[in-house]
């Protein structure tokens, strides 16, 4: 029987959602259909399955991510559902350990498109509060002033999100020194 | 033709050893995993970058696909084939060098 659950994770919240999907997998909710702020999960044999959640290259509704996709499923991989690029994954556990990014190349690569995704809302942001701040002083506009505060409070929300994922990008680009 | 002269991560290495017959990418995750005594095991993801990165550059080609399936196989080429023997070149001589020094400069 499918259950609905509703959930919201904030986008630097990506390892926290995995997280949470693999510990449902664990008692027995399998995700099968992911939707906004949604997830659909189907009974399972606890820890039947482990679950990814990867930022796609490509959307998997466009003709490469459909190849990516199809690659995945042939190695074992099954394609669960995708909000925007972020795709569900999942792998039976009995096949071994689930990485899809095994090296620090391509963990590396993966944060950076997670950062490039979030910096064009950064300065929407940044510019929305500066213009709305403008106006709010120029016509005495309570409304503009609230939705400046808004967008300085997103705006402040994204930055700390972003410092974070650059934060972890930079260790492993200063382990890449190291190791492969 | 430009093989470069940079070393291959692991997982390139192991990439054009598992094409030097064709194989599928499930089948060159099998082969790696087995040739390396199960130390070797190759990501999906990572291997799907790579694969295209290499038919890019030349070292790997499609060839014929299984009749039955949408599984695609590839190859190594003559490019790759160098890349290839260049990478053993290197790797001979860093696990010589290593042996040389420790057997003189530790042992004595």
């Amino acid at each position: 029987m499918k259950q609905k659950f509703h959930k919201w994770f904030w986008v630097w919240e990506f390892e926290k959602e995995e997280q949470w999907l693999n510990a449902m997998a664990a008692k027995g909710f399998g995700l099968c259909h992911v939707g906004i702020a949604t997830y659909w999960f189907e009974d399972i044999e606890p820890g039947e399955y482990t679950y990814y959640l990867e930022l796609a290259e490509n959307h998997p509704d466009s003709a490469i991510g459909k190849e990516y996709l199809d690659f995945l499923s042939e190695c074992g991989t099954e394609y669960v559902g995708n909000y925007l690029r972020w795709t569900y994954l999942r792998r039976k556990t009995a096949d071994g350990p689930f990485e899809l990014h095994a090296d620090l190349d391509s963990k590396i690569a993966h944060l950076k498109r997670i950062i490039a995704l979030v910096l064009p809302f950064i300065f929407l942001n940044l510019w929305s509060a500066y213009m709305n701040l403008h106006r709010g002083l120029t016509f005495h506009s309570d409304s503009n002033m609230l939705v400046s505060g808004l967008n300085l409070g997103v705006f402040l929300l994204l930055l700390y999100a972003e410092i974070r994922i650059w934060v972890q990008m930079h260790k492993l680009k200063k382990e890449r020194q190291l190791h492969e | 033709m430009n093989i470069g002269n940079g070393a291959l991560t692991e997982a390139v290495y192991y990439i054009l050893l598992s094409l030097l017959e064709p194989r599928h990418g499930y089948g060159i995750m099998q082969f790696a995993e087995q040739l390396s005594g199960g130390r070797v095991r190759l990501a999906a993801g990572t291997l799907y970058g790579a694969i295209n990165t290499m038919l890019e550059k030349n070292w790997i080609e499609a060839c014929g696909t299984e009749p039955s399936s949408r599984k695609k196989e590839y190859v190594i080429t003559q490019t790759g084939m160098a890349v290839l023997l260049t990478e053993i070149e290197r790797l001979e001589e860093l696990a010589a060098n290593g042996r040389r020094l420790i057997d003189t400069i530790v042992r004595y």
